[in-house]
């Protein structure tokens, strides 16, 4: 039995997506389960909407602490920074500057590292500028491509120095025609969602199996 | 905006519906309806398998911290009882008195953490499945899942606390067919909660 813990922002909850990534994932561990018989593994989404890794940070360890079960594995994934990434009423600089969220980061990844050596960070996306800078549902904050494009070589540089897994996506989505994928310029789409829900299933399928 | 946020055991968790369990049903629904109008508002699945009211009561806090805020009208609905009326070696897991005192304190924190709080109560079993359950030493019975009904349906009467019992439906159905395991709801008796809490739900999420 394994517990998927996903840390993240309203892109990895889903919010409007039908379904989003995590919950297509948590869809076939119960598909698998009555299919197969197979061990109940669970995916619990402790994403919410607006989080940057700041927020995150703090609350990382009292759900952990209050979820985690000594008889059953677990397996971390971070689904952070494009809120990092944002810039808030026209101040300068980005929402948490890139120093703050590698320190963040860092924190959150040894927080856990005490539960699980299993930790997987899942890349930024591009937005379609046109829509979210600024954003037609939150006209004080945008989100600009050469900004998420530095957080997502930070997650990069992260993940090999914790010896994290690290799930790329940004540079995949930019190659193609990636507006296809969004909904509202920022969230994915159901083809973004599947788009990402299929990396994150390559990189956990071998953690799951690997336990039978 | 509106959040709601939603705590419960694996019947929550959407074990063992393929459409994702209830939650997911009463979400899918209302992105699609609120999408359409233009309105924002969420709900988050917080069920967890196994808890019971001990459990929910460490993490319960923590957990809606991290969602509510100031600015929204948050609703928060816990389900409790189920995994409360197990027994283990016969015996049941959480005492009456406890269970009592935890669900208690449990509603006074839902208070202080949102604006509106909403307790649903447990599904029964079918008894030929879940006394013993699968291969463990735990079963359940009905006659201990309607006590905890009856326990729930007072606390809330007297903290002054909407209930949903979904037990009180399902005795007069044949709620067997509704069952995967026994135990957990298969997609039919998913869709059966999911009917009965959208039509409670419909005057607190009204725009």
């Amino acid at each position: 039995m394994t517990d998927i813990f996903v840390f993240g922002d309203s892109i990895s909850n889903g919010s409007w997506a039908d379904p989003g990534w995590a919950d297509r994932i948590k869809n076939d561990l119960v598909q698998n389960h009555i299919s197969n018989s197979a061990y109940l593994d669970t995916l619990i989404n402790i994403s919410a909407g607006g989080k940057n890794s700041s927020h995150i940070l703090k609350f990382i360890q009292p759900v952990l602490q209050a979820h985690t079960d000594e008889h059953v594995d677990s397996i971390v994934i971070f689904a952070v920074g494009i809120n990092d990434a944002a810039r808030i009423d026209g101040k300068e600089g980005n929402w948490v500057n890139k120093n703050e969220s590698i320190s963040n980061m860092k924190k959150m990844i040894e927080h856990a590292k005490q539960t699980t050596q299993h930790v997987l960070i899942l890349d930024v996306t591009p937005v379609d500028e046109s829509k979210t800078n600024p954003c037609s549902f939150a006209p004080d904050v945008s989100y600009k491509n050469s900004d998420i494009l530095e957080y997502s070589k930070l997650l990069r540089t992260i993940a090999k120095e914790t010896n994290c897994i690290f799930i790329p996506l940004f540079d995949e989505w930019k190659s193609r025609e990636y507006t296809n994928y969004l909904d509202d310029g920022l969230h994915p789409n159901r083809e973004g969602h599947r788009r990402i829900y299929e990396k994150v299933k390559a990189a956990i399928s071998p953690l799951l199996n690997s336990k039978g | 905006m509106k959040k709601l946020l939603i705590f419960g055991d694996s019947v929550e968790y959407g074990a063992w519906d393929v459409k994702g369990g209830w939650i997911t049903r009463l979400r899918y629904q209302h992105d699609l309806e609120t999408t359409s109008r233009g309105e924002k508002y969420i709900i988050y699945n917080l069920g967890h398998s196994n808890e019971d009211v001990l459990a929910l009561k460490k993490r319960m806090t923590p957990e809606a911290k991290v969602r509510v805020s100031n600015k929204d009208q948050n609703i928060i609905m816990l389900k409790v009882g189920l995994n409360d009326s197990r027994r283990v070696d016969g015996k049941l897991v959480t005492s009456d008195a406890k269970f009592k005192t935890t669900l208690k304190s449990l509603i006074t924190e839902a208070k202080k953490l949102s604006d509106i709080v909403i307790i649903i109560g447990p599904t029964l079993a079918d008894e030929s499945r879940t006394n013993p359950f699968l291969h463990y030493q735990i079963s359940w019975n009905n006659q201990d899942i309607l006590a905890h009904d009856k326990i729930i349906a007072s606390i809330c009467k007297e903290l002054n606390v909407q209930y949903i019992s979904i037990a009180e439906d399902w005795v007069n159905e044949n709620y067997e067919l509704y069952l995967e395991d026994g135990l957990h709801p298969n997609s039919e008796g998913h869709k059966h909660i999911f009917e009965r809490i959208n039509e409670e739900l419909k005057p607190v999420l009204k725009p």
